[in-house]
Formats: structure tokens, C-alpha cells, sequence
């Protein structure tokens, strides 16, 4: 079974392709340029490396948001027309369930945060169970406080992922030890994380047509928040 | 700071002062009725920057994006926007990045959503060459024109 990813939730393009359990291969790299322009060369240029065709992909996983509108978007367009012309399968991913599956085996809480706004981060939190991801916070968009709220009233050791773990790190946590950040190979989004994901929840594919994007729309949330 | 521009090209090297100014990353709010040369205010202000001239008007895409030599600007027209959920879903978020210049037409729009240290330029049309050009929000403008 082969499961092609792509991410274009922030500002890293990632294209990656596993084989069974195997990924067999992965380019990721933080580009100024529009995804619209490289993501679909990306994929192109990967599946030549590795000598496979798009026919022979199962299905595709793709970043569900929250992230980049425009970034979303690009992808899951692309997913969603490569889905049509061959009739296959595909999984969306919460991006913040990406970055915590990047550190799936830490033995604690991983809390994924990225940015939103000033002063506002996209926050989801997992439990590690053996290596695999337990929702303890489901996705949101918050203020930062939420989230130093959610780790100051736990005991757990707490990893920190995404494109804003060092800030949050530095603002809210830096006389709390147990407070760790990931490494730099793990902090950012992976088209592999994705793939990974989509092999777990095999049963969970949807059609082209069923895959959505999920902004978590932030000024909706600010309304409701009261701001 | 305020200026009166006698002609187009007089507007357009004014233009360009300010975008030799620029740093990277600021977001430039224009109000100003049709045809008071918003966009050719921006192109002189991309000449500027360094990136160039070639500028169009974004009232169909909403936005055009302009790079050359690793600076950006994007161009929005908020014309047709109505209000911050609109806004938000046109991406306009994504392209505050601290290194983007945001030139931001038909500003008045989405006047809630421009952050702190925009740079306001108020572009009034006296007669068909003349302008009256407002500057504020920033310092650094106060003796350009001078």
C-alpha cells in the first residue's frame, strides 16, 4: 500500500511517500515562494527519484488545517484534483496532530502550538501511550494563556512542537524545567507524519469530494472569546 | 507629513522615496478615492524597494504578490471586502510575516484589522495632475518631503 503526503500548512513544503510501513523517501524544506508553485513539482520530482507512479498511489494525505489559509488550500487542491482523475482515497490530518506524531514517544504530554495571531496560537495536546497520540486537548485557537494554563495544571512532563514552541517556551515557561522543546529535526511540520497517520486510520480514508479543509477560524473565535 | 505632487511622474519619484525606506515587513494603509493613483503610487513605491515595476491593479485577484531579489510585496485591494471574517479567508494573515511589505488599497474597509505601526498614506486628488499626499504612522517619513 502506498500512501503519498503533502503538507503546505506553514512554511515548510513537504512531499513524502511511504510503502507498507517504510517511507521511502521525503522532501521538506521552508520556502518564501508560494506552494502553489513548487508543491505540485515537489511531488512530481520525489515520485521520479523513487521511480513510481502516481497510479500506483493508494491514497493521499494531506494537511486538514489550521495552519496557512492559502497554504491549506494549495494542498488540499491539489489532493482533492489528483483524487478525482484516478478515483482513489484520501485522509485529511490535523496539522497539530502532525507535529505531535513527530514525537509520538516522548513520555509525557506533547502540546502542539502554532501561530495565529498576536498573542494567539492554534493549541491541540496529546497523551504518548506506547506511541501512540491520545487527544488530551482537542484543537483550538486560544490565547496563550489558555495554553499556560493547560501545562501549569498538570504534572506531566510537556514537549513542545511547532513553528511557535521556542516563543511559547521563552514567554511562558522558562522556570518550568519539565518543559522541554522539540528537537530541530521534530519541531516542524513532515509530510511523513501525515502518511504515518493516514497508514494508522486506513479505515478512516474519504473521497475526494468528503476531504475538507478546517481553518479554526480565528476571528469566529475571537468573537466568541468575547475580544 | 504632507505633500503636493504636480504631476504623475512628480508622484511616482515621491513614490520611490518612500519605498527606499522601506525595510521589510511594513504595512502600508492607502486611503483614497478611484483614480487617485493608488496603484501608481505602489509601483513607484515597489521601484523603491527594489523590485521592481511591475504592478498591477489587484481589484480582480484581490491580491497580486511582487518578488524580485529576495524582497516581496503584496498588493491587496480590499474593495470588495466586507468585514474581518471576509478578510480573514482571503489569506491576508498568512502574509504577515515581519519581511512581506503589505500595500494595502481601499484600507478604509478593513480599518479594525490593520495592526499597530501601520503607515497610513492618504492620497487626495486636487486636479487631474495634482495630488495631495498625507503620510502618518511612522517617523521616518516626517522630512521626506522636504
Amino acid at each position: 500500500m502506498k500512501i503519498l503526503g503533502i503538507d503546505t500548512s506553514g512554511k515548510t513544503a513537504s512531499v513524502a511517500v511511504m510503502d507498507g510501513d517504510r517511507i521511502l523517501g521525503e522532501i521538506s524544506y521552508v520556502t518564501r515562494l508560494t506552494h502553489s508553485q513548487i508543491i505540485l513539482p515537489l511531488v512530481k520530482n520525489l515520485l521520479e527519484k523513487l521511480e513510481i507512479e502516481l497510479e500506483d498511489i493508494d491514497c493521499f494525505a494531506v494537511s486538514e488545517g489550521p495552519g496557512s489559509y492559502t497554504g491549506l488550500r494549495i494542498g488540499i487542491s491539489a489532493v482533492k484534483g489528483m483524487c478525482f482523475t484516478k478515483d482513489v482515497k484520501c485522509y485529511g490530518v490535523s496539522t497539530l496532530k502532525s507535529l505531535a506524531q513527530n514525537v509520538r514517544f516522548f513520555g509525557g504530554i506533547v502540546v502542539s502550538v502554532m501561530h495565529a495571531r498576536l498573542g494567539i496560537a492554534y493549541f491541540g495536546a496529546y497523551e504518548c501511550k506506547g506511541g501512540k497520540l491520545v487527544e488530551a486537548v482537542a484543537d483550538k485557537v486560544c490565547k496563550y494563556e489558555e495554553i499556560e494554563e493547560f501545562v501549569r495544571n498538570s504534572d506531566e512532563k510537556i514537549m513542545l512542537v511547532g513553528d511557535i514552541c521556542e516563543k511559547i517556551k521563552g514567554d511562558l515557561f522558562s522556570d518550568l524545567e519539565r518543559v522541554e522543546v522539540a528537537p530541530a529535526s521534530l519541531k516542524m511540520q513532515r509530510a511523513s507524519a501525515l502518511c504515518e497517520l493516514a497508514f494508522e486510520e486506513n479505515d478512516s480514508w474519504v473521497t475526494g469530494a468528503e476531504l475538507e479543509a478546517r481553518y479554526l477560524q480565528v476571528t469566529k473565535a475571537e468573537k466568541d472569546l468575547g475580544k | 507629513m504632507v505633500k503636493i505632487t504636480n504631476s504623475p511622474e512628480e508622484t511616482v519619484l515621491f513614490a520611490q522615496k518612500i519605498g527606499g525606506l522601506l525595510k521589510g515587513g511594513e504595512v502600508i494603509a492607502y486611503r483614497g478615492g478611484l483614480g487617485a493613483g493608488k496603484t501608481t503610487f505602489t509601483r513607484g513605491l515597489c521601484v523603491g524597494f527594489g523590485i521592481g515595476d511591475d504592478v498591477t491593479s489587484p481589484t480582480f485577484a484581490l491580491v497580486n504578490e511582487y518578488r524580485k531579489n529576495g524582497k516581496a510585496v503584496c498588493h491587496f485591494d480590499m474593495y470588495r471586502i466586507n468585514g474581518s471574517d471576509d478578510l480573514e479567508t482571503t489569506g491576508f494573515y498568512d502574509y504577515m510575516d515581519g519581511e512581506t511589505v503589505l500595500c494595502v488599497e481601499w484600507s478604509e474597509n478593513i480599518e479594525d484589522a490593520l495592526p499597530e505601526g501601520t503607515i497610513f498614506i492618504d492620497i487626495v486628488r486636487i486636479d487631474d495632475n495634482k495630488r495631495e499626499i498625507r503620510i502618518s504612522g511612522d517617523d521616518r517619513f516626517e522630512n521626506i518631503g522636504d
